[in-house]
């Protein structure tokens, strides 16, 4: 069993209740914000998609529908394990939530190993946008399609990166012992961190793979 | 304020998990009937919508959190869906008025709809 | 973290050594610092402004070339607008003030609090990097296409910004969070002093709308660096994008520089009439309502450049925010009405900003009407619009702010006599330099223009003039409060006999701002049943 260190509230809070929900107040702005972040993207999608139906429709022929599908499995079930790891903390059953994290962690690599394999095939038939632009049979202004492509999928798997090196960290602390169910506040953050990418991830795959 | 440590009963989540997975099904079943461009898109993001709906409020307990944020969550979708339908439709009117204010007033717009302005643009 | 046992120590003393002050956690010493960066950087943009001004004495060439002037203006307008204004009030004096005036003992997240101070420091280091690498010509509205193309250095002053954002955004998250878990016992909503709701609404905008600037600015970087025609209208894309993007931050953004404004006059009207201002519930909702009716308003910006219908929305939409603002002026004016008033120095800021915000805003409602804004846009007549809402509305509630709270900041007085002097300058600067830029405008003058007709010679003198009033204004504002701090006599913990939670605190205030446990039982400035602390 792994030994449980308590937690101390910090000096200018008054309990822990407190210091619980300034931080859940603290994380859900920062989702909005995220939200916002992400914004600009969707609606310079929607001015593109806009001005050039016909073009998005066949673009969004171009990529495979079949990995944007399992991507999209991969990661809902990751979010699913990620839960699970909250609810097993809050049950006090340590190693389970550990596990749960590494498989949490493992779905994201599988899911940014998957892009790789997609993005190496984007930029193979030169699709990826600027000078390196070379597809010969393209429908005028694709290269639009593709920077919405490129900068929604880029942008969204930084934050899938910078999620896995979050819960590399949680896997840390619950190792040692910082993290039960008398103080989870990190570990229910980074889950909410992670529920986000998940919902900006729902957004993406309908709106770029599965166009028409 | 209520303390907000809420435990989601696991049932819950599993429930969740598997309407999450089917939903996906469907959105993807879905593209492949013909609905016309507009419709397909309208339902595609209400299913969308409604997976993300159930991420918020069960994944992330929102059902069981503090009203205000839950205010947070829809202010900022609602800000968002102002800033899109804003920058649309300002691009799906830039032509709209002009004949108008020609027939009418005998007023060119100074503003010019993009295809005019740029010949090469037009498909 | 320091756990200090003997907390009755003044902060400026608790500790010392750069240190002790570069990674400080206390919210006073942030303040401070935050402080010391946008003086510095007012300073800065103000040289560049006196430049310029100097350059247009005249419409032959005098010490700049075009793209040199070009250069200038840009810089006063990014520093002013990114490293001045918008941290002005809420991450200088709200750093200081918000938690003391909530009874808190520091802000919710402290060490986000210094992270936001970091972040700030490196974005204004790029910003202020781009002026050894090539300057910036476009503008601080970084417009495409032209900021695409030019040769100057777009890249490292738009990296520079999206990094201050950041900043601005930790600052946000905190206020807004502290705003709602750290009050102290007895200090409902409807007991908050008005400055703590001017600075949570602003908060409230510093969140939802800044991200979507950083956004636009990356794309910026993007478009730059890569060429992927999303702004591009020859490779499919469209410019006014850019300005829709830019404009739905930017517009709210006008909302974060003069709503915290708005606070800091309400706390003195109140003070220096000793008496409860008229209105409370509505001052406070206007404060909200501004925020949100200004996310709704970014198009009128754009009447020359987007769609007729969407301009038509937009102007319409413009009026409403116009209602909030007239409410509080007239509430200001009401609450001062057989009031018990004390002509102290902060009071002369009250009433210079009900004079110079009055102009601004009822020039904003003109510029807001559609048909007249056609013939408007970007004449000097919009650049003297907004100088009297950024400068004659927010600086000078600023410097009213620094006068008002420089007592209970420092623990020293400064000299009423020398501060009376100054406002009088800086009034009367500032009104010699913008309200001919009204008529210049209205006669057609256009903003940004490196010469100009010989008609407009005497007018473009006359205002250049008034930046040296005006600087020697600000200048002597520098030297009396410097002599304060050295010579300056001792600041009681109260002076000015003001009933919000602050002047409860000692003048500097200890380090986790109160020796006792605070408790509020009235309104905040309610001067019939509240007993006035120290007095």
């Amino acid at each position: 069993m792994l030994k449980s260190v308590p937690h101390h509230v910090a000096h200018h809070f008054e309990d822990a209740d407190q210091e619980f929900d300034a931080a859940k107040i603290g994380m859900w702005l920062f989702l909005a914000q995220e939200l916002l972040f992400f914004s600009a993207l969707f609606v310079g999608y929607g001015v593109f998609r806009f001005l050039h139906p016909e073009m998005f429709l066949h673009a969004s022929k171009l990529l495979s529908w079949k990995m944007g599908l399992v991507n999209t499995m991969v990661l809902i079930t990751s979010s699913f394990t990620m839960v699970l790891a909250v609810w097993m903390t809050q049950m006090n059953r340590v190693r389970e939530s550990i596990r749960l994290l590494w498989a949490t962690a493992g779905l994201a690599m599988v899911f940014m190993v998957i892009k790789y394999f997609e993005y190496s095939s984007k930029i193979h038939h030169g699709y990826l946008p600027g000078s390196w632009f070379s597809a010969a049979d393209a429908y005028e202004h694709l290269h639009l399609f593709f920077t919405c492509y490129f900068l929604i999928t880029g942008l969204h798997g930084i934050h899938v990166l910078i999620g896995v090196g979050l819960i590399l960290w949680l896997i840390r602390k619950s190792k040692q012992g910082l993290l039960h169910k008398d103080y989870y506040t990190p570990l229910e953050m980074v889950g909410l961190y992670w529920h986000l990418v998940d919902i900006v991830w729902i957004f993406v795959f309908p709106l770029l793979y599965l166009v028409g | 304020m209520a303390s907000s440590h809420h435990i989601v009963p696991v049932k819950a989540l599993i429930g969740t998990f598997i309407a999450l997975l089917g939903l996906t099904a469907v959105t993807v079943l879905v593209t492949f009937i013909d609905l016309g461009p507009a419709l397909n898109l309208v339902l595609a993001l209400l299913i969308a919508g409604i997976k993300a709906s159930l991420v918020l409020f069960v994944f992330m307990a929102l059902r069981w959190d503090s009203g205000y944020n839950v205010l947070i969550v829809l202010s900022s979708f609602l800000f968002i869906a102002l800033f899109a339908v804003f920058v649309i439709a300002d691009f799906a009117f830039r032509d709209s008025i002009d004949p108008i204010e020609k027939q009418t007033f005998g007023l060119e717009s100074p503003v010019k709809p993009l295809s005019e302005a740029h010949p090469y643009n037009a498909h | 973290m320091v756990h200090s046992a003997s907390s009755s120590v003044n902060f400026f003393k608790a500790s010392s050594g750069w240190r002790s002050w570069l990674f400080t956690l206390d919210h006073k010493r942030i303040g401070i610092m935050y402080l010391v960066s946008i003086i510095i950087a007012f300073g800065l943009g103000g040289l560049f402004a006196m430049a310029l001004r100097l350059e247009l004495l005249s419409p032959s060439p005098i010490l700049f070339s075009a793209k040199e002037y070009n250069q200038l203006f840009t810089l006063h307008g990014a520093i002013m607008t990114f490293l001045f204004i918008i941290p002005s009030i809420p991450a200088a004096l709200g750093n200081f003030l918000l938690p003391i005036m909530i009874g808190a003992k520091d802000f919710a997240f402290p060490k986000l609090n210094l992270a936001s101070l970091h972040i700030y420091i490196l974005g204004s280091f790029f910003l202020l990097a781009s002026l050894f690498v090539g300057g910036v010509d476009t503008g601080w509205t970084f417009y495409t296409p032209y900021s695409v193309e030019t040769d100057t250095s777009t890249v490292m002053t738009t990296l520079g910004v999206f990094i201050l954002g950041f900043s601005s955004i930790l600052t946000g998250i905190n206020f807004i969070v502290t705003v709602h878990k750290m009050r102290v016992p007895g200090l409902t909503w409807m007991r908050l002093p008005l400055l703590i709701w001017a600075l949570y609404s602003t908060a409230v905008i510093q969140v939802l709308a800044t991200p979507v600037l950083a956004i636009t600015l990356m794309l910026l970087i993007v478009e730059r660096v890569f060429g992927v025609g999303i702004f591009d209208p020859a490779l499919g894309g469209d410019p006014v994008l850019f300005q829709h993007f830019f404009w739905f931050y930017s517009h709210p953004a006008v909302y974060i520089m003069i709503l915290p404004a708005m606070g800091v006059i309400s706390e003195i009207v109140t003070t220096f009439c000793k008496k409860n201002i008229f209105g409370y519930k509505i001052m406070a909702a206007s404060s909200i309502s501004i925020a949100v009716i200004g996310f709704l308003v970014w198009g009128h910006h754009m009447f020359t450049s987007q769609s007729p219908l969407a301009s038509a929305i937009f102007s319409f939409l413009t009026f409403f925010v116009s209602i909030p603002s007239g409410i509080k002026l007239f509430n200001w004016v009401a609450t001062m009405y057989r009031g018990n008033i004390d002509l102290k120095t902060p009071f002369l800021y009250f009433l210079a900003f009900l004079f110079l915000f009055f102009i601004g805003g009822i020039t904003g409602v003109v510029l807001g009407a559609l048909s007249l804004n056609v013939h408007l846009h970007d004449t000097y007549f919009v650049v003297a619009h907004f100088h009297y809402v950024m400068v004659g509305g927010t600086t000078i509630a600023f410097l009213g702010g620094i006068h008002y709270w420089w007592p209970k900041i420092t623990g020293r007085m400064y000299s009423e006599t020398w501060a009376r002097v100054a406002c009088g300058l800086i009034f009367l600067g500032f009104n010699m330099v913008f309200l001919v830029q009204f008529f210049m405008g209205s006669k057609g003058m256009p903003r940004r223009y490196y010469t100009y007709l010989d008609q407009f010679q005497p007018m473009h003198a006359f205002s250049t003039s008034g930046t040296w009033v005006l600087g020697l204004g600000f200048i002597l504002v520098v030297f009396y409060l410097i002599d304060s701090l050295l010579n300056g006599e001792q600041a009681p913990a109260n002076p000015w006999g003001g009933l919000t939670l602050e002047w409860r605190a000692a003048s500097p205030p200890v380090l986790e701002n109160f020796d006792t446990p605070q408790q509020v039982t009235h309104d905040p400035y309610d001067y019939e049943n509240g007993s006035i602390p120290h007095a």
